[in-house]
């Protein structure tokens, strides 16, 4: 990578060619709201770029190791915030991977379902943002009304729209609201409208075409290289799904298809998120037909609080809730690393114990981190106006790229 | 525990080695196994009326006590055996069954036992839906401590805290069966002078000290280790605080001073202290002024004096630190003569009490030998009219003749009134418990102390104080700017042997008791 200096260095040329520095972002509605590139410009020509996240950086993991293992949950909603329960689900499985704990099945299904409707939410989002920043306002309309009625149902199954903290170490929160598996079924069709009228709109539009066919490619040399997963690494034909190659849940259980293409471009990227939502549509059809009732939160009672009737009205649930809350969830000593698929790729947490109720180290690997940092690189040599398809085909969420 | 392990056992599989005569808690806790247990405490006499640490004995038919047992030579312990662990179950379920559902209310939470041991060793709902009986609620059993009898187990802890630690009979059962309760006799009160360690000893929130009480959840509680003020003894011990505040003092064990225990007396330094007179800002002629303008109108009143027309008056009361810093300061400005004093005697009670009432006689001998002139000598000097200027450190011994017999003086205090309402100049003194320091007790055996709560203002350790002067004076102390420095430099001009160096001790940062194993 050429430096930034290197091109700034007058020399000597009289006539005024040289090149020019702007700032785009961190506060620029195509950056979605917290990077910023410092892209240097030959003309409309970009000859050198440096992305700069971490605008949006909380301390997530140094904030982990001042609570208790349950208290971390509302933290990682604030990491992808478009789909929340994945990340509930990826931290609660590292925690009960160190604790030895099985889940309940209907648990398991629970969030099977509800990790699946945040994808599609997540994706939604992304198709919705890109399609917009490049003209096509109908598009996001459309995928964001679709978008809420997942919303409502998460609110139903959790009781908050966005940050939900609906897993708990050993199963979800509460069991699902009466006729909810009908609504979601119900929600269906107006899901897949959306995705068809998308589907018509851009996939066969010129003007689309035009903005995201051949742009931004990335080999599958460079998307392995970069550690490139999930959507973005499947659209450069990186066949890697957490889901299919290493099932964890009742994934095994499921039937369905792993999109994967190979041109690498944004059209690739926008298609195989439009393919995917399709199949986590099968998945959530299956996951529902397959439920059993039955607990959903597993058994053990140093780990799951008690439920309230006994905490009020009984020493011993009285005690059990004080300390599962004052001293935390004692998780024996040990690492632990659980991965799942999350809306933009391996979402990984990797979790340290010493014993205690706090975490030690509760490090997350985030998917669009280790996708962003290839950006700079694909935007080089592109006009001013390819970074926004390009970057909207990444789907960067800030709060998860940052922490 | 003697030094020498003669009895050989093995405790779930694994081998034990113990003096002869120790029990199977101590031996299993020698291997760090923990038998559970509420009556039994090392400090007290073995009674096993708690039935909470039944352990199995292969070959011997019944479940026995760990507390009462004594370990025997090829004994084979079971600890968490089926049977043991059972009885272990069964017994907290007894335990529990009339326990009124007090933890949001009960000041023991964080550090109760009986949550602790319930919560590791049993953890299953309750199997019954009766009533639970109901007993005496926040009694005033003593002057310092509520008893509440609906939370007691009957462990007996503070019936020997009383009988074997205050050598005091005030507590006894009365009634027999579910009725049982703690209780003094008719018109008697628990008040003995070690009556708050039955709150410290007891499992559960029974008894509970009445100024703590509903004060700051125990779980939120930083402690430090401290050394307690009150007498020569130095007791080690531990001062809670949060908010800034020191919320409570509890003994801190150590074999040699003070074992479990810490009279009440102690306990109340700390809050003493606190007041809204406390000094935070210094005085010149009774106005307020930065800390900064006192020291340069004390500095000033000192480089226009010589040595022979200033005396500098220290106490037992000081750190060590500080009465170094002293010594370093009266050599500096040429030999100015130092009077000691001391808080006066009290009774000395045989237990923990010493006569003396001052924490660090010892360093104050120590630090200035005999180059000390005590309070005959000061009266004589006083009375000479040959004193100018006084520098006093300490205002609770102040002799209160200073004021008619010397023009100007510079007091280091704690409190904006008396002293520092007259004094020429007076600069604001941290107390022992907002800074680093140490003590000599009455055995020579040095004990650290740290800050526990923020010095108010600008008040500074009255070493720091001291050294400003000097800087001030233009006579600079060579003595270091931490507390550990001033000790070592201290060390090596008294002598290892006098002040060792290792016994200042690693500095023990604030232990927040709510993650600290169980014990917030």
């Amino acid at each position: 990578m050429t430096s930034i200096a290197e091109h700034l260095d007058p020399t000597g040329v009289a006539l005024p060619t040289e090149t020019m520095i702007i700032n785009i972002g961190p506060v620029h509605p195509a950056m979605h709201g917290t990077v910023r590139i410092l892209a240097a410009l030959d003309g409309e020509r970009i000859v050198d770029a440096d992305v700069q996240p971490g605008y949006l950086h909380r301390g997530f993991e140094k904030e982990c190791e001042n609570v208790t293992w349950a208290q971390v949950f509302p933290f990682t909603d604030r990491l992808n915030y478009v789909s929340p329960i994945l990340n509930n689900v990826g931290y609660a499985m590292a925690v009960e991977k160190l604790l030895g704990l099985k889940v309940p099945e209907r648990a398991e299904y629970i969030r099977v379902v509800a990790g699946e409707l945040a994808r599609v939410g997540d994706h939604l989002t992304c198709l919705a943002a890109m399609g917009m920043e490049l003209g096509a306002m109908t598009v996001f309309l459309y995928c964001i009304r679709a978008r809420d009625r997942i919303y409502d149902r998460l609110e139903e199954l959790t009781g908050a729209r966005v940050t939900h903290a609906y897993c708990r170490i050993g199963g979800v929160k509460e069991d699902t609201p009466e006729g909810w598996a009908e609504r979601v079924l119900g929600d269906f069709d107006e899901i897949r409208g959306a995705l068809d009228d998308v589907e018509r709109l851009l996939l066969k539009n010129r003007i689309f075409m035009d903005r995201t066919q051949g742009v931004g490619v990335v080999s599958r040399e460079d998307a392995i290289s970069w550690g490139w997963t999930g959507p973005c690494g499947r659209a450069s034909g990186v066949d890697y799904d957490v889901r299919k190659d290493h099932p964890y849940g009742v994934y095994g259980r499921l039937d369905f298809d792993v999109p994967v293409m190979d041109t690498g471009d944004c059209y690739a990227r926008f298609y195989v998120r439009l393919v995917e939502m399709h199949q986590s549509l099968r998945i959530i059809d299956q996951a529902l037909a397959q439920m059993q009732p039955g607990p959903v939160l597993c058994e053990e009672h140093r780990v799951v609080l008690p439920p309230k009737r006994e905490v009020y009205n009984t020493i011993e649930g009285m005690i059990r809730h004080f300390k599962l809350i004052v001293d935390g969830i004692r998780v024996p000593a040990g690492e632990a690393y659980a991965f799942i698929e999350g809306g933009n790729g391996e979402l990984g947490f990797y979790v340290v114990s010493d014993g205690t109720g706090l975490p030690v180290k509760v490090r997350c690997r985030p998917p669009c981190f280790i996708i962003i940092s290839h950006m700079g690189n694909m935007i080089r040599g592109h006009s001013v106006a390819d970074i926004v398809p390009i970057f909207g085909s990444l789907n960067m969420i800030g709060g998860e790229c940052d922490r | 525990m003697s030094a020498d392990p003669t009895i050989k056992l093995t405790i779930d599989g694994r081998e034990a080695q113990v003096a002869q005569g120790t029990n199977l808690i101590e031996a299993a806790r020698s291997i760090g196994v923990e038998i559970p247990h509420f009556c039994y405490h090392p400090g007290l006499k073995v009674v096993a009326v708690c039935r909470q640490c039944l352990v199995e004995v292969r070959g011997w038919p019944k479940l026995v006590p760990g507390c009462q047992t004594l370990a025997q030579e090829g004994m084979e312990v079971l600890t968490s055996s089926e049977r043991a662990r059972d009885a272990q179950r069964q017994q907290l379920e007894f335990t529990l069954l009339n326990h009124p559902v007090d933890c949001p209310i009960c000041d023991q939470v964080g550090e109760c036992d009986l949550q602790r041991l319930y919560f590791d060793y049993d953890c299953m709902p309750t199997r019954h839906d009766l009533a639970r009986l109901p007993g005496i609620k926040a009694h005033p059993i003593g002057p310092r401590i509520t008893y509440d009898a609906e939370r007691c187990i009957l462990c007996w802890r503070c019936i020997r805290v009383c009988d074997e630690v205050a050598r005091e009979h005030q507590l006894d059962l009365k009634e027999r069966g579910m009725e049982t309760v703690i209780a003094t006799a008719p018109g008697a009160h628990l008040d003995n002078p070690y009556s708050l360690c039955t709150v410290d000893l007891c499992p559960v929130g029974a008894l509970t000290e009445t100024a703590f009480r509903f004060d700051t959840r125990v779980f939120k509680l930083t402690a430090v280790d401290s050394i307690c003020p009150g007498c020569a003894t130095g007791c080690h011990i531990e001062l809670h605080s949060y908010g800034g505040v020191i919320r409570r003092t509890t003994p801190r064990y150590s074999a040699e001073v003070n074992r479990w225990w810490m009279c009440d007396d102690g306990r109340g330094e700390p809050r003493e202290l606190q007041g809204s007179d406390r000094a935070g800002r210094g005085k010149v002629e009774g106005r307020p002024v930065s800390l900064e303008e006192a020291c340069v109108a004390a500095s000033e009143l000192l480089s226009k004096h010589k040595a022979d027309e200033l005396i500098l008056l220290v106490s037992a009361q000081l750190s060590t630190e500080t009465l170094w810093a002293a010594r370093a300061l009266s050599e500096a400005l040429g030999g100015v003569q130092v009077f000691g004093t001391a808080r006066p005697d009290w009774q000395a009670d045989g237990v923990l009490k010493s006569a003396d009432r001052n924490p660090n006689s010892k360093g104050l001998e120590l630090v200035f030998g005999g180059a000390l002139a005590g309070a005959a000598d000061l009266e004589q000097r006083l009375s000479s009219g040959t004193a100018k200027v006084a520098i006093c450190l300490d205002e609770k011994t102040t002799n209160p003749a200073l004021a008619e017999s010397v023009e100007q003086v510079i007091a280091l205090v704690h409190r904006d009134a008396g002293i520092a309402e007259w004094a020429k100049v007076s600069l604001p003194m941290a107390a022992w418990c907002e800074m680093d320091g140490s003590f000599v007790n009455k055995d020579g055996r040095v004990g650290r102390f740290h800050p526990a709560a923020p010095a108010p203002g600008e008040a500074l350790p009255g070493w720091a104080l001291l050294a400003k002067l000097a800087i001030g004076a233009g006579r600079p102390l060579d003595i270091g700017t931490r507390a550990e420095d001033i000790y070592a430099a201290a060390s090596r001009a008294l002598g290892e042997a006098v002040l060792p160096p290792g016994d200042f001790g690693p500095s023990r940062p604030p232990l927040l008791l709510r993650f600290a194993n169980g014990r917030g």
